[in-house]
């Protein structure tokens, strides 16, 4: 050989030439140009010869990928050929498979969808990631409190102390009587905001300039259908608009049409008013709490640092009006927190009160999450069963491929191919599915998904994505286990069918089953929590008792005459005036100290007139409830609850006649009964000690206790009184138990998610086992007829099918309950008050289980017993 | 015994001069340098597996190259029947040659 030892031909070039060269075993055409390239290099130059050897290879690689692709063009088409010819003649099994899948991709496409809504909750503004919510989180009395409402004064001290903050807007969320052109007077709920909103927020005006549009007091913008409905026209800017507007009724001047406040934003307005209509004074008290102050961070400050500052604020400003809650020796920062909650988190982790919106849960957002991908999961461990364990009956055909000259490689990417066409004709199905299904999901759950959503090039590309993926993968298995038979065996006739491939597919189904398990053990459980929540008693009677806010100055001089001539009906049981009521925020809360201690105990503060207790038939344990015949019951006397007397030490005899003292230097207040524990917050929390003090004047909310006889002429006759002793204000009335109901409503969306996907997963998981028990049948033929010729009944056959199984699905059970248990009574820990899972939770889950399995292979198991032996044997 | 076409010819005439036998370089080289033609390796390979399957070349593996992944060469070697045909082109050659001096010289 006349040339170098070594290789030094251009490496890329020499590896395709060896890529297309791969088959020629004819010619040693790499070391021929190998050869060439290093006379060449010699005789003229190193580029010339480099040159020489890649247009040659060039040149025949185009032509090389010409040949190929012309060649897999051709199979391909013979691959969807065949694949759509295995589909039509066995219609059941692509029935199960692609039905399965399409289950799985509907249920992942509109948890998909839920999803990215959830997370997209205020990223429309530019500055989302600098926009925070300034809120307080207090540990008093080993209780926490998170506090996203605060005082007016926030955001005059946080500009002021710290150049870290841009700016900074309040949100003062108000009820307001509007006046409209008719004189027809409505209310509603609108904020009043700092001007300086359009620089924070991106909510932005369509008219009006953003700069100075809520800059004057008494000017207000409103949106394009806010203006419509109250002056029948959009032409509003400069026109007014009479509120009752502290007492009084004052002109709003419109400066501006708002754009529509994106449906994902946590806050959600049509009208928005200057707050410097407002006194400076309104603002005074550093205490209270009643406004959300948002602050926009300067460029590259982060979270970390804000609430690190934030300590200089608590230390300097909030620690002389807190001076209460530094009871034995805390410090301040130990009891009282400054955070700097982001936006873009709000509406994942909302506050459990004082919340400006119903909020999401990240929870329910991981748990459905993990539920979608379980389900699609399922979809896929059906196609892989089912593929596997018709492997014999393509054993012929893969063997016989193999013999013409098909690769491994080749027969993998033609069932991995097929196994992808069964995917996207899933997709199809699961389309079609989700235009049918988003619309009930919608109504069912409250949410606003769109099939419009799908149409956004990154969701497109993420669902194909995704079915491709499940395609590919559950066509994976079943690819390389056909591929390994070894035709001399097969063509033979003698399929050797390995325990392997039947234990494999045996974990898979009893994999399935310990899922359904698992969601159907969650669904029972959150329904048994939810029926104990909604029947548990809680402490008051709840039923028939209207609740109709009464905050304006009409209702509390009219309150008096309302009462006496409502209590002349025999339906109206009894009417009694409160500050709030059970299950919405309580906002007093006080510490108190017994007369002679300096112990502070911290209690919730309500305050209700002489017939609450009666009106909501509480309980009284001790002493007396509130009494008219007391003159002295309006000044200095109170009732405690159960949980109060058990905090502050005393006995229930021990509490009656005992004296407390709020503050430092106030007059002692003496307890006259105490009340047995009841329920103002959610099951989620135990009864918190309160302090019940009797309402010197009408505020807050009337509740009516009224018989269950005639409700709606009693309605009708409260209204008609209301009419005529508060004319102009809204009877906005509402139902007490109704009210409450709404404090679970995520529970409740939980217990119909539940039910809807342990269904979807159970059924899913059926059809693959429908799908197995038919190919275990037709599979054991012979074997039935042969049992059958020697005696065995038809009931004998049957069990004999079934019992292998039933002891999959109890396995699924003995591995599913378990873990169901331990995440179930993980959520319970959730709520102070709970149900224990009992043994009914796991012989129901058990039963469900077992029962929908031996619907679904009996049908099979019974229809193999039935048949006649003769036809079985001749089979074959 | 089947004709050879020019090309054919003078892959055979190559290889003879190549004492009888060639890997695919020394030969594509004598081949342009005879022919005054370049010639491509497709070209090349083509021509010689008619050759093979003609019987007139057969063609024999080398031992592998003494470097890493290093291959054996293609020896291409010209048979009897492979001279033979190429001694009875030759023969036609010449009694067509002698034609056309005889035709001249007539006229």
């Amino acid at each position: 050989m006349g040339y170098s030892r070594k290789y030094t031909s251009p490496g890329l070039a020499r590896r395709l030439l060896q890529h297309m060269t791969a088959y020629h075993h004819h010619h040693s055409i790499v070391e021929d140009f190998e050869e060439t390239f290093q006379e060449s290099k010699k005789s003229k130059s190193v580029f010339k010869a480099k040159c020489w050897y890649w247009s040659h290879v060039l040149k025949s690689w185009l032509k090389y990928l010409r040949l190929i692709w012309v060649g897999r063009i051709i199979m391909l088409k013979n691959y969807f050929k065949i694949a759509f010819r295995n589909i039509k003649r066995h219609r059941l099994y692509s029935f199960i498979n692609i039905c399965g899948l399409a289950l799985g991709l509907t249920v992942c496409i509109i948890i998909g969808l839920w999803v990215q809504r959830e997370c997209s909750y205020d990223l429309f503004h530019q500055n989302a990631r600098r926009i925070y919510r300034v809120e307080r989180e207090i540990f008093r009395d080993n209780l926490y409190s998170r506090w996203p409402i605060g005082s007016g004064q926030y955001k005059k001290f946080l500009l002021e102390d710290f150049a870290e903050i841009e700016n900074a807007a309040r949100f003062w969320r108000r009820e307001f009587a509007i006046k409209d052109t008719r004189n027809v007077v409505r209310s509603q709920e609108m904020f009043a905001v700092d001007h300086s909103v359009f620089r924070i927020f991106d909510f932005g005006l369509e008219q009006g300039d953003e700069k100075t549009a809520l800059k004057e007091p008494h000017t207000l913008v409103m949106t394009r259908k806010n203006a419509l409905k109250y002056f029948g026209t959009d032409d509003v800017i400069g026109r007014s608009l009479s509120l009752e507007f502290e007492g009084e009724q004052v002109n709003f001047k419109v400066t501006g049409i708002l754009k529509e406040v994106p449906e994902n934003s946590h806050i959600l307005f049509d009208t928005l008013i200057s707050i410097s209509s407002y006194s400076e004074d309104t603002f005074s008290d550093l205490r209270s709490n009643y406004l959300y102050t948002y602050v926009l961070a300067r460029e590259g400050v982060s979270r970390r640092v804000l609430e690190e500052k934030m300590k200089m604020f608590v230390g300097q400003r909030l620690k002389p009006v807190y001076g209460d809650l530094l009871v034995s020796g805390l410090s301040i920062h130990e009891v009282l927190k400054v955070r700097m909650y982001p936006i873009i988190d709000i509406h994942l982790h909302p506050a459990e009160n004082w919340e400006l919106e119903p909020g999401g849960s990240i929870n329910l957002v991981y748990i459905f999450s993990t539920i979608a991908v379980f389900i699609l999961f399922l979809a896929c461990i059906n196609f892989i069963n089912l593929s596997t364990a018709r492997a014999n009956k393509r054993a012929k055909e893969v063997c016989l491929r193999k013999t013409v000259g098909a690769g491994k490689s080749q027969l993998r990417a033609q069932f991995i191919q097929e196994s992808a066409l069964s995917s996207l004709l899933s997709l199809i199905c699961s389309l079609v599915f989700c235009a049918l299904l988003i619309p009930v999901f919608n109504q069912s759950f409250d949410v606003h998904l769109s099939l419009k959503l799908l149409s956004q090039p990154k969701n497109l590309f993420a669902i194909l994505g995704i079915t491709l993926t499940a395609g590919i993968l559950s066509g994976l298995y079943p690819a390389v286990y056909l591929t390994r038979f070894d035709p001399v065996t097969v063509l033979k006739g003698s399929i050797s069918r390995k325990k392997g491939s039947t234990g494999f597919r045996k974990n898979l189904v009893v994999f399935q089953f310990v899922i359904s398990t698992i969601i159907l053990f969650g669904m029972f459980t959150v329904y048994r929590q939810m029926r104990y929540i909604q029947t548990r008693s809680l402490g008051f009677d709840r039923e028939n008792v209207v609740v109709i806010p009464a905050g304006s100055r009409q209702a509390s001089s009219g309150f008096e005459p309302f009462r006496n001539e409502l209590l002349q009906n025999t339906n109206i049981v009894s009417l009694s005036n409160s500050t709030d009521l059970p299950g919405d925020p309580l906002y007093g809360n006080g510490g108190f100290r017994r007369t002679g201690s300096k112990e502070t105990v911290s209690l919730i503060i309500f305050s209700a007139d002489h017939d609450y207790v009666e009106t909501l038939k509480m309980d009284i344990l001790a002493g007396r409830n509130f009494s008219r015949e007391h003159g002295t019951d309006r000044e200095r006397t109170i009732l405690l609850n159960e949980a109060a007397v058990k905090r502050i030490g005393w006995t229930l005899q021990e509490a009656v006649g005992n004296r407390l003292i709020r503050g430092e230097n106030n007059p002692p207040l003496e307890v006259i009964g105490v009340v047995k524990n009841f329920h103002f917050k959610s099951l989620r929390t135990e009864v918190e000690p309160m302090v019940i003090q009797l309402l010197t004047n009408v505020r807050g909310f009337i509740s009516i206790k009224i018989k269950p006889d005639d409700i709606k002429n009693t309605i009708a006759l409260i209204r008609q009184k209301w009419e005529k002793f508060f004319p102009g204000e809204r009877f906005d009335f509402s139902f007490l138990d109704s009210r409450i109901q709404k404090l679970y409503d995520k529970e409740k969306k939980m217990q119909k998610l539940f039910l809807v996907f342990s269904a979807l997963s159970l059924f899913v998981a059926c059809l693959g086992l429908f799908g197995l028990a038919s190919y275990t049948a037709e599979v054991k033929t012979k074997e039935i007829g042969i049992r059958k010729t020697l005696g065995a009944s038809a009931g004998n056959v049957t069990f004999f099918l079934s019992k292998e199984f039933i002891k999959w699905i109890l396995i699924a059970n003995v591995f599913g309950c378990p873990i169901a248990f331990t995440l179930m009574n993980k959520w319970l820990q959730n709520f102070a008050y709970r149900i224990d899972i009992g043994w009914t939770v796991f012989i129901f889950t058990v039963s469900v289980t077992l029962l929908t399995a031996l619907f679904s292979f009996a049908f099979q198991a019974m229809k193999a017993a039935w048949a006649n032996p003769v036809d079985s044997l001749r089979y074959e | 015994m089947a004709p050879l076409t020019l090309k054919e010819e003078i892959i055979l005439s190559c290889l003879l001069m190549l004492e009888g036998n060639s890997s695919g370089a020394p030969l594509r080289k004598k081949v342009i340098e005879i022919s005054r033609k370049n010639i491509v390796y497709g070209t090349l390979y083509n021509h010689l597996e008619t050759l093979i399957r003609k019987g007139y070349v057969t063609s024999t593996k080398s031992d592998p190259r003494p470097v890493q992944g290093g291959r054996s060469q293609t020896i291409y070697r010209i048979t009897k029947e492979g001279t033979q045909a190429l001694g009875e082109t030759f023969r036609m050659h010449e009694s067509i040659r002698k034609k056309i001096e005889d035709f001249e010289s007539g006229i």
